[in-house]
């Protein structure tokens, strides 16, 4: 019993010796791989490779062209510039994946002579060409590996034989029988050349154009040798350039942060004679020198108009941003967002982020056409789309006591007021009383009120002579009050019980001609607020404090 | 100490009684408008405090002054009282200072003075609507063309015993704007006793020229009233040769 115990216990402590050992090497190996793990995080950060390249392949040869003459000159020369942008997408525990793009751009020019032997006869070629292509490139970076090597420029081809030739027809004119153009002959007999290439060839496939391949771990400055291969067997000549830029936001230790301390509240900009500007400030914190020369920004772009940075590449603790060129279109204005990290955005998920709304002046003229901002701008909303090719800007004599207006003398087009700006519309039917109108509802309402009008002339009076429109003592027989309305009709049932009368200017005592009845009836058509979302003027329905329209 | 004490608590109760009582006498001056103005958002045109409304009426510019009647019928936080005092005062500005200016808004024939008046008068009619004893002691408490317009907003709120008044007043006012909006109530409220005025008004000799100059027709206005009145009676009007001329023809 003694001796099974003692067994027992030597194999409790076998045990306890065994599970010791097993959680220290589990220890080790997750010890390793956090080191490595906290080595794989410190290499977060913005790498990019740039190479810039350039291999001159010359050819320069004479020789026979069997069986019909010789080549008295080839001279070729071939010139390739490549290019590799790669950032990094991915971190793992053991890997980075960087993915990017590798550019090339491949140009050459070629001369060619050669002579019939025995003839006078010559041909002449010479030509040149270019291309940029652009192919998907990728590097997996593991923690051991030292050796790298990045594909450039895998150029697609199909291989074709080449054709040439003219003869002389009965007249004796030249006629081409050739596939490719350039030909320069010394007129005279048939010449007829073809060029195969020898020996086995792929009509198709893809030619690796180059390579880059580094030496020593991207992660270790100090081993950062790289060489670029572009045309295998070539000459190269050219450089590459690497740069590094930590994410200093992943460094957990240190807890690096940023914030944007001008403007520290989100703000309105406002484009002035077509040019827009704005200086930002971000302060690193800690806010060491050292750290202030590492923030990174990453700004907004507005459609149709230049973006232009100071500092250029965005590595700054300010950024001035000016925009020239206004806008054409609405919809390139409004909410936009500027931020600023110590690293790259997408890993800096902390990144001090702003928010900027940009708005065009209201009154402001400098959209580029004739009208002013607000109608050239509230025309491409849903409050003036509908009327775009109808609507002008009104004269500003007959606008001092008017919103809009109508004249039958332009039967197809209506005119809409700077007033609209200023002025709460008439409204005797009171379809407005207690709605909050901005000026973009303003100009809606009065754009339908002046179509209504416009449609109306349409209907009534398109087909009576111009020199018998109303308003005239001559139009007493259909019109007797003269209020625009024609008798007929006012007299239609609908419009009889509704309070129309032909014999009076005013039917409904109001202080109206009976002409603007139904146009002033149009005013609740509009959705109050509706366009609210896509007034981008200042002041306007979306500012906030610059910006801000007091609704009337 | 006894006799003080009763003293002061007589004193305190007199005063707080004669607080009470200057209340009751005047209503209008009660209104705190502070405390209106602190109840309503100040922004114009949502729910109009009663100084933004006093402010409004009392504009330099017309067309304020027209949307300021819109908001003086809604506005429910202040008395119908005060508001029928409010726009009265208004009218009565409007009556000693016409205002001189032209039409006021696109397709407004009237000048800005006829188009005021007319608006007032619909816009206490409005009120009668809503509290007719009020303005029904404003005809009695008012003169002139104030008691006119009085008397008009209370046919406009369709009270028929003010018929015969409004019969006088489209027979004998001397205003035009009175006889026409007397023409106009009258059909309105299907007043046939008004036939005899409103036979008469067809000869109404007040008339306004609209349009351009040279281009410009002339309306009779109140004859216009009056023969649309007329047919809501069931007389027959027909056109005469001129613009403003009407043949009655029969009554149904």
């Amino acid at each position: 019993m003694k001796k099974i115990l003692l067994t027992m216990y030597g194999t409790s402590l076998s045990g306890c010796v065994l599970l010791l050992v097993l959680a220290v090497c589990w220890y080790s190996t997750a010890r390793a791989d956090s080191d490595r793990y906290i080595q794989v995080e410190a290499w977060t950060g913005s790498y990019r490779a740039n190479v810039s390249a350039t291999s001159n392949r010359k050819v320069d040869m004479t020789g026979n062209l069997n069986p019909w003459g010789s080549l008295d000159a080839l001279k070729e020369q071939q010139i390739v510039n490549a290019q590799v942008i790669l950032d990094e997408k991915k971190v793992s525990r053991r890997r980075v994946t960087w993915e990017g793009t590798a550019t090339c751009n491949v140009s050459g020019t070629y001369y060619g002579k050669s002579s019939m032997r025995d003839t006078p006869f010559w041909m002449e070629e010479s030509g040149s060409d270019s291309r940029m292509f652009t192919t998907p490139a990728k590097l997996v970076i593991h923690t051991t590996k030292d050796k790298y090597t990045i594909s450039l420029c895998r150029m697609a081809f199909t291989y074709k034989t080449s054709r040439t030739g003219v003869g002389v027809n009965d007249q004796g004119g030249i006629v081409p029988v050739s596939e490719a153009g350039g030909h320069k002959l010394n007129p005279g007999v048939f010449f007829h050349s073809e060029l195969m290439p020898e020996g086995p060839v792929p009509q198709q496939g893809f030619h690796l154009m180059g390579s880059l391949d580094i030496d020593g771990h991207p992660a270790d400055p100090a081993a950062r040798a790289l060489t670029a291969h572009l045309m295998t067997g070539m000459d190269v000549t050219g450089k590459v350039q690497w740069s590094f830029t930590p994410d200093l936001c992943s460094d957990t230790d240190k807890n690096y942060k940023v914030r944007i301390t001008m403007p520290s509240e989100p703000i309105e900009l406002i484009y002035k004679n077509r040019e827009l500007s704005e200086l930002f400030y971000a302060e690193p914190v800690p806010n060491e020198n050292d750290l202030r020369s590492k923030v990174v920004w990453q700004a907004f772009e507005i459609d149709d108009s230049t973006r232009v940075a100071d500092p250029e590449n965005f590595n700054s603790d300010y950024l001035n941003l000016t925009f020239k060129g206004i806008p054409d279109h609405n919809e390139a204005f409004g909410e936009k967002e500027i931020s600023a990290t110590l690293g790259s955005l997408e890993r800096c998920t902390d990144a001090a982020r702003n928010k900027v709304t940009v708005f065009f002046e209201q009154e402001g003229n400098d959209n580029g056409s004739d009208d002013p901002n607000w109608m050239w701008y509230w025309l491409q909303t849903s409050a003036g789309k509908k009327y775009e090719s109808f609507i002008r800007l009104g004269d500003s004599e007959i606008c001092e006591d008017s919103l809009g207006y109508f004249i039958h003398i332009y039967p197809d087009i209506f005119f809409i007021c700077e007033e609209v700006l200023r002025s709460r519309p008439a409204d005797p039917f009171k379809l407005l009383v207690g709605k909050k109108l901005r000026s973009i509802d303003i100009f809606a309402i009065v754009a339908i009120h002046e179509n209504k009008h416009m449609e109306n002339h349409q209907e009534w009076w398109a087909h009576v002579p111009r020199d018998q429109w109303p308003g005239r003592e001559n139009q007493i027989d259909v019109d007797h009050d003269g209020d625009t309305v024609p008798d007929d009709v006012e007299l239609r049932d609908e419009m009889s019980q509704a309070g129309y009368d032909p014999l009076d200017w005013d039917s409904f005592n109001i202080g109206f001609s009976d002409s603007e009845v139904s146009a002033y009836k149009t005013a609740d058509q509009w959705a109050v607020g509706s366009a609210d979302e896509e007034d981008w003027a200042c002041p306007g329905a979306q500012g906030q404090e610059e910006c801000k329209e007091v609704s009337r | 100490m006894k006799k003080i004490r009763f003293l002061l608590v007589t004193v305190s109760l007199f005063v707080i009684l004669d607080g009470c009582q200057q209340d009751d006498e005047d209503p209008v001056s009660a209104i705190d408008t502070d405390e209106i103005q602190s109840a309503a958002p100040a922004e114009y045109g949502l729910a109009t405090p009663l100084k933004s409304l006093q402010s409004a009426l009392a504009s330099k510019d017309p067309r304020e002054r027209w949307h300021a009647l819109s908001e003086l019928k809604r506005v429910a936080e202040i008395p119908l009282e005060k508001r029928a005092d409010l726009l009265m005062e208004a009218m009565r500005q409007e009556i000693r200072n016409p205002d001189p200016a032209a039409p006021i808004f696109e397709g407004a024939y009237l000048p800005a003075h006829d188009f005021l008046m007319l608006w007032q008068t619909r816009t206490l009619g409005d009120l009668a609507k809503e509290a007719p004893g009020i303005v029904a002691s404003l005809v009695g408490d008012t003169s002139g063309e104030e008691r006119e317009r009085a008397i008009l907003a209370m046919g406009y709120a369709g009270n028929q015993s003010y018929t015969p008044q409004i019969r006088i007043l489209l027979a004998e006012s001397t205003h035009w704007q009175v006889r026409n909006s007397a023409a106009f109530i009258l059909g309105e409220m299907k007043a046939q006793e008004a036939a005899p005025e409103l036979m008469n008004a067809l000869k109404d000799a007040h008339q306004i020229k609209i349009g351009e100059a040279g281009k410009e027709i002339t309306i009779y206005p109140v004859r216009q009233k009056a023969q649309g009145a007329l047919k809501k009676l069931g007389f027959v009007i027909e056109k005469g040769p001129g613009r403003n001329e009407f043949q009655v023809k029969q009554q149904d």
